[in-house]
């Protein structure tokens, strides 16, 4: 795929790089966001997975429910810290649980 | 007189609590108020030399704590014709010669006489931290668009939260607009978005910074400098008036080109 966007636009390696790497800022606010939500749960990293997983898994038990579509934050909202998640509901028809996986 | 007593932190070292505390301090004295900035980085002592006033030290912040001098014989009066005065920390002791009520009962007998008392915190979590903030009613946290400053700012907000001190504000030091403008940099909404809490001032990278430092003269008396100029309007900020935070825009930007080219005589960065 690189190697037919290199030929098409004719770029040298370099300038691809830096035409599909992302801004710096980002991969900064990026890393900080993961790093921010340790540091305010005090949860060590295979801890929030196993967290992020079993919260996962329970509402998967009660409706259809995409598996890569998960937003996880730790937020402050004055003086509360409040764990916000977002799960994407695939479909709302059927409210049943999932074929077990 | 009932006075604000304000903690300049941050968490990380180096990001510019003095600067700022030296500045802020500078800037509230300039609008006419009575001011005093403790230093409380007790064995790292550096207000005074940002201040200009190290030749004039002869008691110091544990000293009035011990009772070896009064309160009045510690206070160094500014240079300039302010109501301006410095508690310099002690150089050859350490953060545990004071204790946080003996600090909290010398700044309430400094709220008394003056209008605001600034305290410089150490960097860092432990025992100098827990002293300034304990004497404060109010905190601003400094950072720079930085990961690493930014981590510990969040660390400190969490802190001050669960020792009392709620709502602290925010100041973004050392931005330099035209990495931001590449994308290079965090800019205030990014830094607000992870922080969550209000920004009271924005202040570029400046030569002019280090250029007063050198001289010991706070930049903030050079109001035309870009950074002096931020320093001012966060003091006026802090005093209660509501100016809006401005965009930095990078020297070399389009509208400055551009300006240049028509012969109009740009600034160097539009102020924050």
């Amino acid at each position: 795929m690189r190697e037919l966007l290199r030929w098409l636009f004719n770029l040298t390696g370099k300038e691809l790089d830096q035409a599909t790497e992302m801004l710096s800022k980002d991969t900064a606010k990026q890393r900080l966001k993961l790093v921010l939500i340790q540091d305010r749960l005090e949860l060590a990293p295979e801890k929030l997975e196993e967290m992020k997983k079993e919260i996962w898994e329970v509402v998967s038990k009660y409706m259809v429910v995409d598996d890569d579509f998960m937003e996880f934050e730790v937020r402050r909202l004055d003086d509360l810290t409040v764990l916000v998640s977002n799960i994407e509901v695939k479909d709302l028809s059927d409210l049943t649980p999932a074929p077990s996986t | 007189m009932t006075g604000r007593t304000i903690v300049i932190t941050s968490g990380k070292g180096g990001v510019g609590k003095t600067t700022a505390t030296a500045n802020i301090g500078t800037g509230l004295a300039m609008r006419g108020h009575r001011v005093v900035v403790v230093d409380t980085d007790i064995g790292l002592r550096n207000l005074d030399v940002i201040m200009g006033l190290e030749n004039r030290i002869v008691y110091d912040l544990v000293n009035v704590i011990e009772g070896t001098c009064k309160l009045s014989q510690a206070m160094i009066g500014d240079k300039h014709d302010y109501e301006l005065y410095l508690i310099p920390a002690a150089q050859t002791r350490d953060k545990n010669s004071i204790t946080p009520e003996q600090l909290r009962e010398m700044c309430a007998e400094l709220e008394k006489e003056f209008d605001y008392v600034l305290i410089d915190c150490p960097a860092g979590i432990e025992q100098g931290f827990k002293n300034a903030t304990a004497a404060a009613q109010e905190a601003i946290i400094v950072t720079t668009p930085e990961v690493s400053a930014i981590r510990d700012a969040d660390r400190i907000i969490g802190l001050l939260e669960s020792s009392g001190l709620h709502r602290p504000k925010l100041i973004i030091n050392r931005i330099d607009p035209e990495m931001v403008r590449r994308g290079d940099m965090m800019d205030q909404k990014d830094v607000e978005s992870l922080l969550a809490i209000e920004v009271i001032g924005l202040v570029p990278a400046d030569e002019q910074t280090i250029v007063a430092a050198n001289r010991g003269i706070p930049v903030v008396h050079n109001t035309k400098s870009p950074a002096g100029g931020a320093f001012l309007r966060i003091a006026s900020r802090v005093d209660g008036e509501d100016i809006p935070l401005m965009d930095l825009e990078p020297k070399n930007g389009l509208f400055s080109r551009f300006k240049g080219m028509v012969g109009m005589n740009g600034r160097a960065y539009s102020h924050a």
